[in-house]
């Protein structure tokens, strides 16, 4: 095992562990924990066991182990990128509906004064 | 002018977004030419607009935040609809671009029961300047617009509109931004309004173009924004 294995792999166990503490305390949901200790956990395992990725990558036919991993991860950034684009617009959204139904409420009860 | 159109309830709605500046001025002269239901949505200015405009005697609801102006005539509309029943919406610019003069050659189509929408065109004015790379932007909108909504348009920004009674209550206006433009074209064609392009001035002072050149690049990130949502929704 060289330094760099090392490295991430104590890197991963602490991602692991803040997944585990945000979930605790209510900031995530168990889907969510599960999902992302799930992604992790493949790192982790990519990272110890690199002859692993190599056997997929032969299975899939894309060559080395490591050009599979990076392969899995870039389609699972774009994922992640798209999920936030969709959940940053949804909350766009419901500001926008805050601001206008909150705008017309507050103006109604001035009104009335 | 109004006092043909008194069986009609015709309000005057104006998004505002720091124009402290210009907004007293705008509404004076409106109520000066016999137009006295002004409502005004004070987008989250970071300026006096608001207290200027209370102070003109218009009528003002006020967004806590910046959500554009997409955001604002939704606002106005729907709050003009829960509260007056209103015949005939015209929306107006905040910052002294648009003629008040206009207003009347806007409501005659929708008053005489043609027309659904009308909506002001500064490319069927003849006398109407402005800046090249403005003119340039704008035609690239319009080009923009007619391939997504397939509706014939010369100026597809304009702020300057009369919604008779049935725009008023099926147009849905789903971007917050300046995008609206486009909803309002999409809802045009998809809810088979009858509209009508009147001829408005503009009025291009040194106010309005330096406020307008640094919004050059917004369009370009509109049009993104725009086929993004067409191709998500
Ligand atoms: N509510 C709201 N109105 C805005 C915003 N930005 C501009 N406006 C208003 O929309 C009108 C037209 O805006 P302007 O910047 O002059 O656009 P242009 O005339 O098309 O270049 C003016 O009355 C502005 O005050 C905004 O973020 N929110
Ligand atoms: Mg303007």
């Amino acid at each position: 095992m060289n330094i760099l294995t090392l490295i991430i792999a104590i890197f991963v166990i602490f991602a692991i562990s803040r997944v585990f503490l945000r979930y605790k305390g209510k900031e995530i949901s168990l889907r969510e924990m599960i999902f992302w200790n799930f992604i992790w956990m493949i790192v982790l395992i990519v990272v110890l066991f690199p002859n692993l990725t190599t056997n997929i990558a032969k299975i899939i036919g894309i060559g080395r182990g490591v050009d599979t991993a990076f392969f899995i991860s870039i389609l699972l950034l774009f994922y992640l990128i798209f999920r936030l684009y969709v959940k940053i617009d949804k909350i766009d959204k419901d500001i926008t509906e805050l601001t206008i139904q909150t705008s017309k409420i507050i103006h109604k009860q001035e009104r009335k004064r | 002018m109004i006092l043909e159109h008194q069986n009609k309830k015709i309000f005057l709605l104006i998004p505002a977004y720091n124009e402290e500046r210009k907004i007293g001025q705008v509404i004076d002269s409106l109520k000066k030419s016999g137009y006295h239901d002004i409502l005004v949505i004070d987008d989250g200015s970071k300026d006096k607009t608001a207290e200027y405009a209370k102070n003109s005697g218009a009528e003002i609801l006020r967004h806590i935040i910046n959500r554009g102006q997409g955001a604002s005539l939704r606002t106005g509309i729907e709050y003009l609809r829960e509260e007056y029943n209103p015949d005939i919406i015209v929306t107006f610019d905040a910052d002294g671009q648009h003629r008040v003069e206009d207003i009347a050659l806007l409501l005659k189509p929708v008053i005489d029961n043609e027309f659904d929408i009308a909506l002001g065109s500064r490319f069927l004015c003849k006398k109407c300047h402005m800046t090249p790379m403005r003119k340039l932007i704008l035609k690239a909108g319009i080009i923009f617009t007619r391939l997504i909504s397939r509706i014939n348009l010369t100026d597809t920004h304009n702020g300057f509109r009369a919604l008779g009674r049935k725009a008023i209550d099926s147009i849905k206006i789903s971007h917050r931004g300046m995008e609206h433009a486009s909803d309002i074209i999409d809802e045009i064609s998809v809810k088979k309004l009858k509209y009508k392009e009147v001829p408005t001035e503009i009025i291009y002072s040194k106010y309005s173009i330096q406020k307008g050149t640094n919004k050059n690049i917004d369009f370009i990130k509109m049009g993104i924004k725009i086929i993004l949502n067409k191709i998500l929704s």
